[in-house]
């Protein structure tokens, strides 16, 4: 029973047995109860529901598939509501596996740019490639850092090759580019020897990458935490400066 | 007519002889053939950056196209890394300090877009100081460029490359 103004005499309240009646008043009639259900209330008893609301028997069928919709919409929304708020799942932080990775400088015996797949397990930082394992021991990793760049989505000796086709259609290709992460880390060898290595990842992946080795013994300077707040700062800056030049 | 294209050619190659002559003048004169250094070890230390903020992976990528590209020359039975236990009991070794003064971020979009905008500048200090005695053997300003094909990282390389060059020929 919802209830907007006590002041009012009882008389001046209107009564909705539907969600969808209580819709349909008019703008003024601001005062009301809603009890969804067959059963009256007092004031129904007393007043009698509002003629001009009252529905023809022909629609209940209608209104009654409008009601069971708008019920389970709700209820979607609420669930919605309710799993945004709940922190995030186990299975969620354990991501562990990055296919799609690309090598870019670093790891010892592994080409410059080799693609493949990075997991962190065991407390150890995997590369495979072609079958071929690369492993860095994560408690030798003395930082981890995340960066954001961009690629073209042809690239390799296709995409330089297209740099020659007429009409510079080699330039307008290169509009289209594909948002990526970099990974960069610094690890210790058995000689103390110090090793840097690059990745990239697909967008969103270097954050849960750094976490896993975080989390698996990888020191780092800025936290997965101060990362994020870090980010959404940036984005906010970058809204308010849209807003600005918008205004 | 004809008179008027004569002067006109004549005058024209006078002036383009006199601009490659002074070209010429101007190029400096190929430095005197210099004792070899000969140092048998090197050891590189990591690349720093405290002027000016480098991103990570930039530094990492200078650090490791260095440590490469120096190794590809030979000139170095030994090459160790930044931290590396062994370096401590090699003989002849020398000490690569390298410190990061200028950079430049350019696009690589902006590069293949347009040609002429978004290049990639590193310029970095670079030293080579014998352990023994604590001299500097070599002291040079290098610098690397991305002007057109690659990524921004390709810089790194490009400043690699040069790096290795001058130990070509000093070692």
């Amino acid at each position: 029973l919802l209830r907007r103004s006590r002041d009012l005499p009882l008389a001046d309240f209107r009564c909705f047995p539907r969600f969808s009646d209580f819709f349909r008043a008019r703008p003024g009639s601001f005062f009301f109860f809603v009890h969804p259900g067959p059963n009256r209330c007092s004031v129904c008893a007393a007043h009698g529901p509002p003629p001009s609301l009252a529905l023809p028997k022909e629609e209940n069928s209608s209104m009654n598939m409008r009601r069971r919709i708008t019920f389970f919409l709700a209820a979607a929304a609420a669930l919605l509501f309710i799993g945004s708020l709940a922190p995030p799942s186990h299975a969620q932080e354990e991501k562990t596996t990055f296919p799609d990775t690309k090598h870019v400088i670093g790891l010892v015996g592994v080409k410059h740019n080799a693609s493949g797949t990075l997991t962190v397990q065991n407390g150890n930082l995997e590369f495979v490639k072609d079958q071929k394992t690369t492993t860095v021991p994560t408690a030798s990793i003395t930082e981890v850092l995340t960066g954001k760049d961009s690629e073209r989505m042809i690239g390799g000796v296709i995409g330089t090759l297209t740099m020659f086709a007429p009409y510079e259609s080699g330039r307008f290709l290169s509009l289209f580019r594909t948002k990526i992460d970099v990974l960069s880390l610094t690890y210790t060898d058995s000689t103390g020897a110090i090793h840097g290595v690059v990745f990239t990842l697909p967008k969103g992946s270097a954050f849960d990458a750094k976490r896993a080795l975080v989390t698996q013994g990888a020191k780092t300077s800025v936290s997965p935490e101060a990362e994020l707040e870090a980010e959404a700062k940036e984005k906010e800056a970058a809204k308010e400066k849209a807003k600005e030049k918008q205004q | 007519m004809n008179k008027i294209l004569r002067i006109g050619c004549l005058f024209a190659l006078a002036l383009a002889a006199a601009f490659f002559a002074g070209r010429a003048l101007a190029q400096e004169k190929p430095a005197a053939p210099q004792p070899k250094l000969t140092n048998t070890s090197i050891q590189i230390l990591m690349v720093r950056s405290d002027e000016l903020k480098l991103p990570m992976a930039f530094q990492m990528a200078l650090y490791e196209n260095l440590v490469e590209q120096i190794e590809k020359t030979k000139k170095f039975q030994h090459v160790y890394r930044d931290g590396d236990q062994n370096a401590a009991n090699a003989p002849d070794l020398v000490v690569l300090h390298s410190d990061v003064f200028g950079f430049k971020q350019g696009s690589e979009e902006a590069r293949q877009v347009t040609t002429v905008v978004g290049a990639t500048h590193i310029k970095v200090h670079c030293e080579f100081i014998d352990k023994a005695s604590g001299k500097t053997q070599i002291s040079q300003d290098i610098t690397g460029n991305v002007y057109f094909l690659g990524g921004n990282l390709r810089a790194t390389l490009d400043f690699a490359k040069k790096a290795a060059q001058i130990v070509s020929t000093y070692y």
